[in-house]
């Protein structure tokens, strides 16, 4: 898993592949109806429902405009080459940007434990 | 030509039926072939134009804008409805006002999602497809009508009832978030104007004047039109200055395109009809203000439009704000028209900084100026980036030459002065215009709208020449609502300050001439509240300090808004233009009072570096406090840093932290480090009462003292030491020397 900032509010993330919800929940173990399942539905949500997933994205509305996936992430969403020279292989992993409605920039503590989550995630 | 001839005899021959005739010769000839090519060679052709004169950069069009996202949804309405509508579906989804209304568990009404079914290429079907997905919003909408809205918050009290009574606790508690409706009602309205676009036939992008229109749409045809194989017509409206009083545009169309008369319009029509890969011809016209013949090419225009409507073809037109609501105003009452305000909130968002690197570096490497990015400073990089314009004439003032090793100073009057002197070099006959505008605006003084009717004939081919460069000067429209036939076209600076740079200029001129002339005018037009006052303050100091004009200065001394406009004037003069009657002005200015004081001495920390300063630095600003005895230093210095600097700070602890943070991110220049300890240890003694009220006060009572702490821990003692040492020696405020010596005391018992 990588997580890169591209400004206050929106992030891109990049992992290996798109999880499913089961497969998502049964890893954080969250109680059924609790606030914390709640919590986890939004974070989950964010990133793999009301992201923008570049890969799908590109493919299906800018594969002919731009001559590669990196200069349409530089164009369309900003993301500096630096950050695609990190990138392991852009077209088959899942790739998204997302906005982090839960000011995870203002809290290092939900910045860490999404990092976590995430990370074990895509292990 | 020759077996194009043949072949067309001989289907004269067999056919009368001309549609036949020609499908036939679309065909086995070469005539739409040598149309198609035509039509792509003078696109190509006017885009390296535009490129050529720089009005067009590629490639510094920053797509975070999104107004070319509109444009790709106007022309490929089959693509990109899929992406309207799984945007759409995914906001909407994701709206905060709908998990809170999951969270108090009021019953969302379902609303049967439509069929969407679109056939490729089927207009019918798209409009269809448009259509229902339209209407599918409209009933999505309804969502927020259970809501209070205006003055409150919450469900409407009748259908609170519908809210299982087990869950109605919930809504007590939660009811305050049910007021941020705004995300879920924007990407309603959003996802409607850009259905309407895929169903539009004509899109007109209007802006102020300088805000890339044209690098928007040359950009567009290069980059997404012609890379994706469509078929388009770039043309400018100037090229079609040409159309006579009984000439449609179609005809002007061809006459620029072709030199032989063996083709009409009708032959475009037919080749958009023939040819099974052009979906649509895209007709860019550009700049359409800046046709000689506004009147005669408005209407010609709107019949344009109404006549193509029949056929593929879609036109994408620009047009500076002020004159489309005047001029074209005709253009809105077309059918499937849509328009795009570049200059409207939802466009402006904040731009990445790669985006901004990328456009700085694209200007630069086009006009050749000697820097790169790394070497700006990033509040410089945003100056540019708020302020195109100012970017658009640096780099012309600096074409071809390096501006600075490290460009951490922007000084606008030595820009202004090389962009004026390079461009009346290159532009006949501009000096004397420019000197007929501004004597007319101070003969009138009036400094906006000029009557394009006032210039001699000379001075006005001139603006017509170079008014559409939108650079120096351009043209508007005026409108006097009370009087029939009341348009007038006027000029004015498109860069205002640039205006007042030329008047403080005249001015200074009047005062070489006849001192009390020129008096006489610096107290008509220089007085607050007048409308240039502000710029032509600032430009009399600059060109005053630049020419050494101590007399002119002694005078304006005697202003009531001088301090204030000369210190910042100062600082915003090359170092090597300064010298001594500045430093004594800045002298006998320092302790007149206390904003004076707070003013100079934040100027000064930028100047800590005394070799890349060697003029003017802070050893002024060290002299100015030695000269200080303890009075004058408390009732000067002390009560000025104390001062708020903002609501919850006070620019001693305000300028405290600023120190401290550059310390521990390592930004002081080696340079710089003695004299900013030097800058900490004049004000040790200065308190900070506020420091209990601020909740997060980190220097606490003394913010020197303090910083000095993180500096020793930062760099040492030695340093410290020796830099305490020297302001101790030099200062003759016994409570300066006496807290240093404290200070000294406890280091050394530490």
């Amino acid at each position: 898993m990588q997580l890169f900032q591209l400004n206050e509010q929106r992030y891109l993330i990049c992992l290996k592949k798109r999880y499913s919800w089961e497969h998502f929940k049964k890893l954080i173990k969250v109680s059924p109806g609790s606030y914390s399942e709640e919590f986890a539905k939004g974070l989950y949500s964010s990133v793999f429902y009301y992201s923008n997933n570049l890969g799908k994205e590109y493919r299906k509305f800018y594969q002919n405009e731009y001559e590669n996936i990196y200069r349409f992430m530089f164009w369309r969403y900003g993301v500096s080459e630096e950050i695609c020279a990190q990138l392991p292989s852009a077209a088959s992993d899942f790739l998204a940007v997302f906005k982090a409605g839960w000011q995870m920039e203002d809290d290092d503590l939900l910045k860490d434990t999404f990092i976590a989550i995430f990370s074990e995630l895509d292990k | 030509m020759v077996l194009e001839g043949i072949v067309s005899w001989f289907i004269a021959f067999l056919f009368e039926d001309k549609e036949f005739k020609e499908r036939l010769i679309f065909s086995v000839g070469n005539k739409y072939k040598r149309i198609s090519n035509r039509l792509d060679d003078y696109t190509r052709q006017e885009i390296d134009k535009e490129k050529n004169s720089k009005k067009y950069i590629p490639d510094i069009f920053v797509e975070a804008t999104d107004v070319k996202e509109k444009l790709r949804y106007f022309s490929e309405p089959f693509i990109f409805f899929r992406k309207i509508i799984e945007q759409t579906d995914r906001e909407l989804m994701g709206a905060y006002i709908v998990s809170v209304l999951k969270q108090v568990h009021y019953p969302l009404n379902e609303i049967t999602y439509p069929k969407i079914s679109l056939k490729s290429g089927n207009h019918e079907s798209l409009k269809e497809n448009v259509q229902s997905y339209a209407a599918y919003l409209g009933q999505k909408h309804t969502l927020t009508d259970v809501l209070i809205k205006e003055g409150g918050a919450g469900i409407k009290p009748e259908l609170k009832s519908k809210i299982p009574s087990n869950f109605s606790h919930i809504h007590e508690y939660m009811y305050p978030n049910l007021q941020f409706y705004g995300s879920y009602e924007w990407a309603i309205n959003d996802a409607k104007a850009d259905l309407d676009l895929l169903l539009s036939k004509v899109v007109i992008n209007k802006s102020i004047a300088g805000h890339g229109k044209t690098n928007l749409i040359c950009d567009f045809t290069e980059n997404f039109l012609l890379r994706k194989g469509h078929k388009c017509l770039y043309i400018s409206a100037r090229s079609l200055n040409h159309l006579g009083d009984q000439e449609t545009i179609e005809q002007a169309i061809i006459r620029t395109l072709f030199t032989e008369s063996d083709f009409q319009f009708s032959d475009i029509l037919r080749l958009t009809k023939y040819d099974r890969n052009i979906d649509f011809l895209f007709i860019l016209i550009d700049g359409i203000n800046e046709h000689k013949n506004l009147p005669l090419f408005s209407a010609a225009l709107e019949q344009f439009i109404q006549r193509c409507s029949e056929y593929k073809i879609k036109i994408i037109l620009t047009c500076r704000s002020e004159y489309f609501d005047d001029r074209f105003g005709n253009l809105l009452h077309i059918h499937n028209c849509s328009v795009i305000d570049m200059d409207a909130w939802k466009y402006n968002n904040h731009i990445p900084d790669v985006h901004i690197e990328t456009l700085l570096s694209r200007y630069f490497s086009e006009f050749k100026v000697e820097l790169t990015v790394d070497n700006v400073d990033p509040d410089i990089m945003e100056d540019f980036n708020e302020d195109k314009l100012l970017l658009r004439i640096f780099c012309e003032a600096y074409e071809n030459e390096q501006p600075a090793i490290y460009l951490d100073d922007l000084y606008k009057l030595e820009i202004f002065y090389k962009y004026y002197e390079k461009k009346i070099a290159a532009i006949s006959g501009l000096e004397n215009c420019l000197g007929v505008i501004i004597s007319i605006m101070l003969a009138d003084n009036q400094f906006s709208n000029i009557h394009l009717s006032r210039l001699p004939e000379g001075a006005k081919k001139v603006v017509e020449n170079t008014v559409y460069e939108n650079v120096i000067i351009k043209k508007d429209v005026i409108v006097n609502p009370d009087l029939a036939f009341g348009k007038t076209e006027v000029i004015n600076f498109v860069y205002d300050e640039f205006r007042d740079f030329l008047i403080a200029s005249k001015v200074i001129n009047e005062w070489d001439r006849d001192n009390q002339s020129g008096i006489k005018k610096i107290q008509n037009l220089a007085s607050p509240r007048k409308p240039i006052a502000e710029g032509l303050q600032r430009y009399l100091c600059l060109w005053s300090i630049k020419n050494k004009k101590v007399d002119l200065l002694n005078y304006l001394s005697t202003l009531d808004w001088f301090d204030t406009i000369f210190i910042n004037s100062v600082f915003n003069t090359p170092d090597k233009l300064l010298s001594g009657f500045v430093f004594e002005m800045i002298r006998g200015i320092f302790n007149k009072n206390s904003s004076n004081t707070v003013r100079i001495v934040w100027r000064f920390i930028r100047r800590a570096n005394i070799d890349a300063y060697p003029n003017l630095n802070i050893s002024l600003l060290f002299d100015c406090l030695n000269a200080l005895d303890d009075n004058e230093y408390q009732r000067i210095v002390v009560e000025a840093l104390s001062e708020r600097y903002d609501y919850e700070t006070t620019h001693i602890t305000h300028l405290c932290i600023l120190i401290v943070q550059a310390f521990k991110e390592h930004r002081v220049l080696e340079g710089s480090v003695k004299n900013i300890i030097k800058l900490l240890a004049y004000l040790i003694g200065i308190a900070d009462y506020s420091y209990l009220r601020v909740r997060q006060s980190e220097l606490g009572k003394y913010p020197a003292s303090q910083a000095l702490d993180i500096v020793v821990e930062e760099l040492g003692d030695d340093f410290v030491k020796e830099a305490l040492t020297e302001v101790i020696s030099n200062s003759h405020a016994e409570s300066v020397k006496s807290s240093l010596i404290s200070y000294l005391r406890l280091m050394g018992e530490e």
